[in-house]
C-alpha cells in the first residue's frame, strides 16, 4: 500500500488538490500544481495597456460592432438621439446637421428596422439603459441640436469634455458659442424645449437605408456571452 | 484555501483578494480597478489559453481581454462568475483560433517538453527570481498540457483559474461529474508522470 501511496491518489485528495487544499499528496505533483498557480511574471502582463484601451474605448449606450471605431460609436449616439427627438432617421439625415459618417452610423444602426414599430420607438429600445419612460418624441425647432444636447448630456456624461472633441458635436459648439458654452447651451435648449409629438412624423425608413439588420453579434462566435447566468448585456440585440 | 506561499501546498488565493476590490469598481468604469482585474485575472487566462492554442496564446488572450473590455460594464456577478466568464470567453476565442487555424489542440501544444525537465522545477519556496519562478511555471503548465485535452482543460480550470467543478463544467459544456472525472484522471496521470522521473 506504502509503495502505491504516491503512485495512486484517490479521488477526494484529488478534490482537495483541485480545490487548493493542503493534502497528503505526492510532493511532485503538489510542487507541480504550485507552479503552475504562481503568481503572474510580468512577461504574461504584456497585454495590459491594450485590454485598457478596450475597456477606455467602450461606450455603453449604443450596441455596435467591436471593429468599429469608437468615434462612429459616438457618432451614433448622437445620431440615435437626434432620432428620438424627431421620430426619424430621415429628419436627421435631412437637417445635414451630422456629418456624414453619423448619418451612415445612424442607418446602420437602425437598418433592418421593422416598419410597424417606427423608428422612433426602436431608437428608444437603444436608449433603454438610459432612458426610460413613453414617449421620446419631442416637437422643436431645432430637433437636431436638441438631440446633441441629449446625446451630449446622456450618452456620453462620463466624458463630456472628451466627447466635444468629436466632430458629431461641432455642430452644438457652434451653436453654443464655444465648448464651454455647451452645458449652459444645452440646459436652456432642454430646459425651454416642449415635449409633444412631432409635427410631422415620417413614416417610412429612410431611401439610403442599407439592408439587414444590424451587427449583433461582432466578432463571429457563436456565444458572445457563452455562460449566459454570471452576466447580461443590457441593450445588446 | 490556503493563503501565502510559506505554507507547502498550492498558494490559491494570490489575487483574489484584489479582484474582489477591483471588480466591482472596474464594473463602474474605474480604469484603475479594470487593470486590477486585468493583473489578477490574465495570468491564468494566459496559462489556460497556453494549453489550447500554444504559443498563440498571448494573442488569444489579448482578443479576450478586448471583449472582457468592451462588456465588462456589462457583467453582473461576483468574482467566480467573472472568472468563469473570462474562461468562457477565453475558450470561445481559443476554439474560433483552431477553427481557423484547422488543427487540433494537442498539435499546437508548446512541444519539447520532456517529463525529466520537470526534475529541475523550481518549488514554490524558490528564491532564486522570478524568471526561474516563471520557467517553473511554463514548464507546469506545459506537463499539463501533455494530458488528453479534456483532462488538461479540467485540471487547468480548477487550479489555475480556481473554478470549482460545477463552474469549470458550465465553462466545457459538461456535467460536473465528468470534469471532476477528468480533472481526477489528469491528476493522477501527472502524479504518475512525475513519479517516474524520480
Amino acid at each position: 500500500m506504502c509503495i502505491f501511496r504516491h503512485r495512486r491518489i484517490d479521488r477526494a485528495t484529488a478534490e482537495r488538490l483541485l480545490a487548493g487544499g493542503l493534502v497528503d499528496a505526492p510532493d511532485g505533483l503538489v510542487t507541480l500544481l504550485a507552479a503552475a498557480v504562481a503568481p503572474g511574471h510580468p512577461s504574461e502582463l504584456s497585454g495590459e495597456t491594450r485590454a485598457l484601451a478596450a475597456f477606455r474605448a467602450e461606450r455603453p449606450v449604443v450596441p455596435t460592432t467591436r471593429s468599429r471605431p469608437v468615434i462612429t460609436k459616438i457618432l451614433a449616439t448622437a445620431a440615435a438621439a437626434v432620432v428620438v427627438s424627431v421620430g426619424g432617421v430621415s429628419f436627421a439625415a435631412s437637417t445635414g446637421a451630422l456629418p456624414s459618417k453619423a448619418q451612415a452610423a445612424a442607418h446602420n444602426v437602425f437598418g433592418g428596422l421593422p416598419p410597424a414599430h417606427g423608428n422612433s420607438a426602436h431608437a428608444k429600445s437603444q436608449h433603454a439603459k438610459h432612458a426610460t419612460g413613453r414617449s421620446a418624441t419631442h416637437g422643436t425647432p431645432s430637433p437636431s441640436l436638441v438631440g446633441l444636447c441629449q446625446a451630449y448630456n446622456s450618452g456620453v456624461a462620463k466624458s463630456k469634455g472628451k466627447a466635444l472633441d468629436n466632430p458629431a458635436f461641432t455642430v452644438l459648439i457652434t451653436a453654443a458659442g464655444g465648448q464651454d458654452q455647451v452645458d449652459a447651451y444645452c440646459l436652456t435648449v432642454l430646459a425651454g424645449h416642449p415635449s409633444g409629438p412631432p409635427a410631422t412624423r415620417p413614416s417610412g425608413p429612410p431611401a439610403t437605408h442599407p439592408t439587414g439588420p444590424p451587427a449583433a453579434h461582432p466578432t463571429g462566435p457563436p456565444v458572445p456571452h457563452p455562460t449566459g447566468s454570471p452576466t447580461a448585456t443590457p441593450g445588446r440585440p | 484555501m490556503v493563503e501565502g506561499s510559506a505554507t507547502p501546498g498550492v498558494p490559491r488565493t494570490t489575487r483574489d483578494d484584489d479582484l474582489e476590490t477591483a471588480l466591482p469598481r472596474a464594473i463602474d468604469g474605474d480604469q484603475v480597478a479594470f487593470a486590477e482585474v486585468y493583473r489578477a485575472v490574465q495570468p491564468g487566462l494566459l496559462r489556460y489559453l497556453r494549453a489550447l492554442v500554444g504559443q498563440d496564446a498571448d494573442d488569444v488572450a489579448s482578443e479576450t481581454w478586448l471583449h472582457i473590455g468592451r462588456d465588462i460594464r456589462a457583467f453582473s456577478g461576483d468574482t467566480d462568475g467573472f472568472r468563469a466568464w473570462a474562461a468562457t470567453i477565453a475558450r470561445n476565442r481559443a476554439m474560433d483560433h483552431l477553427r481557423r487555424q484547422r488543427r487540433r489542440p494537442v498539435e499546437s501544444l508548446p512541444g519539447g517538453v520532456l517529463p525529466e525537465d520537470l526534475t529541475s522545477l523550481a518549488g514554490p519556496d524558490d528564491t532564486e527570481g522570478s524568471a526561474l519562478d516563471a520557467l517553473a511555471t511554463a514548464r507546469a503548465i506545459a506537463l499539463i498540457a501533455t494530458l488528453p485535452p479534456d483532462q488538461a482543460e479540467a485540471v487547468l480550470l480548477r487550479v489555475v483559474l480556481g473554478l470549482d467543478a460545477k463552474a469549470a463544467a458550465r465553462v466545457l459544456g459538461k456535467r460536473a461529474g465528468a470534469v471532476r472525472t477528468a480533472a481526477y484522471r489528469g491528476l493522477r496521470s501527472l502524479a504518475h508522470t512525475l513519479d517516474e522521473t524520480h
